[in-house]
């Protein structure tokens, strides 16, 4: 064989041993004061991409699909459709005023936003874009999180201090449960059996029963040292083996490692300045957050429990989402 | 009238918004994170405790640095840039003593600086409020005197009228300043988490 096309071959071999490498998984990262979401590499952990997109963006949801990133911007009052494969903003949805956080349907069909502004919930055909339903609910709205079998949604309302458990077809509510004060973000355990609540100045977790909405549990968390005025807890995320809760706690800078079983906290994990919001990485190996004083995101060995990076991104990150 | 009417009513609204919010630290506070009265070394610092009865103002090298990164117009890039510089100039056998010193050293000086800012913000928020109740006050007189008034009455009213554009304008003058400074704590806490991120690079937390 000639040395050129011996060459040639060994080049087209390379090139489609590149092609058939999958791509590296990513995080996407909102940044509230610069109006825009920082792409990073979820290897190398580099800045692949810093996307513009509409004022104040904030929580953001992967599609079912993984084809594209739900965008809540806030202040331009709808959400935005980051399409993955070409990193640009390709669709807008109607979202009601400032929407700051959402919960998508199981069917990846549907989109349930609270509109801190108005009091409601709103219900967004993902396909039409379109506001298809409205549903009144506490003051403030904030937290949104749907069942894992689509039933329910609940809602926390800040003012009010309650979650709201909402019938998702029928729209009516089905009970509202006091918990700490300003509640600010729900998050179901896998078999949909608990729902856990987040409260920023009660600086606690208060575990839902889902079945008798009653609160059968109250997570409270005190770091030695830290003033109890900045535990506020934000963000949870249950680990994908249901073992172990992460609990953002604001500006104590602290990720709490809580027991699923005994609710116990584990650990506290140092992280950047107030860290809201976080998500695992796909094998749940890998835990990221967003910090929004440090404008920073922490990468978290989950298996160790462990704080392994910082990554600076933008200005005011508010929420981190994993995904291809 | 209708920007008094509507001056009122953003009045109105910030109270309601205020009575509807969870209840704050405290009353004088104007702005929207809640008010964390101290800093505290805990909150940023999870590597050795600083040595117990050591007094770092004794120490001339560290009272320098503090004196040099610690004023609120330092930015943290050139704070840390400096404490970097300090702390690879620290014998690595004496760092698990005076990085957590000049930690607690630091804690304590931005603490103060962070306390003028506080204690300014209240006392802008108390004489935004005294303003509020004389522009309501105003408002209220010139209700009383018909728009279209002769003589003396005319005469007062267009003392009031002025009276109370001027004071509009304080208000909201204020309110811009308040803006502005309420940013100056966060910014303070942030350069803090910065200043400790620098110190800890340089320990050996195996």
């Amino acid at each position: 064989m000639p040395p050129q096309l011996k060459c040639g071959l060994a080049a087209l071999s390379l090139l489609l041993l590149a092609a058939g490498t999958a791509r590296a998984d990513h995080l996407y990262i909102s940044n509230e004061k610069d109006n825009t979401v920082t792409v990073v590499d979820a290897t190398s952990l580099a800045i692949v991409k810093t996307v513009p997109v509409g004022a104040r963006p904030r929580g953001l949801l992967l599609a079912a699909d993984h084809k594209s990133l739900y965008v809540c911007t806030s202040d331009a009052d709808h959400i935005e459709v980051l399409d993955l494969a070409s990193l640009a903003v390709t669709r807008t949805l109607q979202s009601g005023p400032d929407p700051e956080t959402f919960a998508l349907s199981p069917d990846g069909k549907t989109l349930y936003v609270s509109n801190e502004d108005d009091n409601q919930v709103s219900i967004v055909d993902i396909a039409s874009g379109r506001i298809s339903d409205e549903i009144p609910t506490g003051v403030e709205p904030e937290g949104m999180v749907v069942s894992p079998d689509g039933k329910t949604i609940v809602n926390t309302s800040e003012t009010t201090s309650m979650a709201h458990f909402i019938d998702a077809t029928s729209h009516k509510m089905l009970a509202s449960v006091l918990v700490g004060s300003r509640p600010r973000f729900a998050a179901y355990t896998k078999d949909g059996g608990q729902v856990w609540v987040s409260s920023e100045v009660g600086g606690n977790v208060s575990v839902i029963d889902s079945a008798t909405h009653k609160v059968i549990h109250t997570i409270a968390f005190a770091i030695p040292g830290v003033p109890a005025e900045t535990v506020q807890a934000v963000g949870i995320n249950l680990s994908p083996d249901g073992k172990w809760a992460f609990v953002a706690l604001g500006p104590a800078n602290r990720v709490a490692v809580v027991d699923t079983a005994s609710y116990a906290v584990k650990k506290y994990l140092l992280v950047g300045q107030r860290v809201w919001h976080m998500d695992f990485s796909f094998d749940g190996k890998t835990l990221y957050t967003a910090n929004g004083v440090s404008n920073d995101m922490s990468v978290i060995d989950v298996g160790e429990m462990k704080v392994t990076k910082s990554v600076p991104v933008g200005h005011l990150p508010w929420g981190v989402v994993y995904g291809p | 009238m209708l920007r008094r009417l509507l001056f009122s009513t953003a009045i109105l609204l910030t109270l309601a918004a205020k009575a509807n919010a969870a209840p704050p630290a405290d009353p004088d506070w104007p702005c929207q994170q809640r008010l964390v009265a101290h800093l505290a070394l805990a909150t940023y610092w999870t590597g050795p405790a600083p040595p117990a009865g050591v007094d770092w103002h004794s120490d001339q090298r560290l009272a320098a640095l503090v004196e040099q990164v610690s004023p609120r117009d330092v930015s943290a890039a050139d704070g840390a840039a400096n404490l970097d510089g300090f702390a690879k100039s620290v014998p690595a056998t004496e760092r698990a003593k005076t990085l957590p010193l000049a930690f607690a050293a630091l804690v304590e000086q931005t603490n103060e600086e962070r306390d003028a800012v506080v204690s300014r913000l209240k006392d802008l928020a108390v004489r935004q409020r005294s303003l509020a109740k004389r522009i309501e006050s105003d408002e209220a007189a010139l209700q009383a005197i018909p728009p279209d008034a002769t003589g003396d009455a005319a005469a007062e009213r267009a003392g009031i009228s002025e009276r109370h554009d001027l004071l509009v304008r304080s208000y909201h003058d204020i309110g811009e300043t308040i803006r502005y400074a309420c940013q100056v704590p966060g910014d303070l806490d942030a350069r803090l988490g910065a200043y400790a991120r620098v110190l800890a690079a340089h320990l050996d937390t195996k």
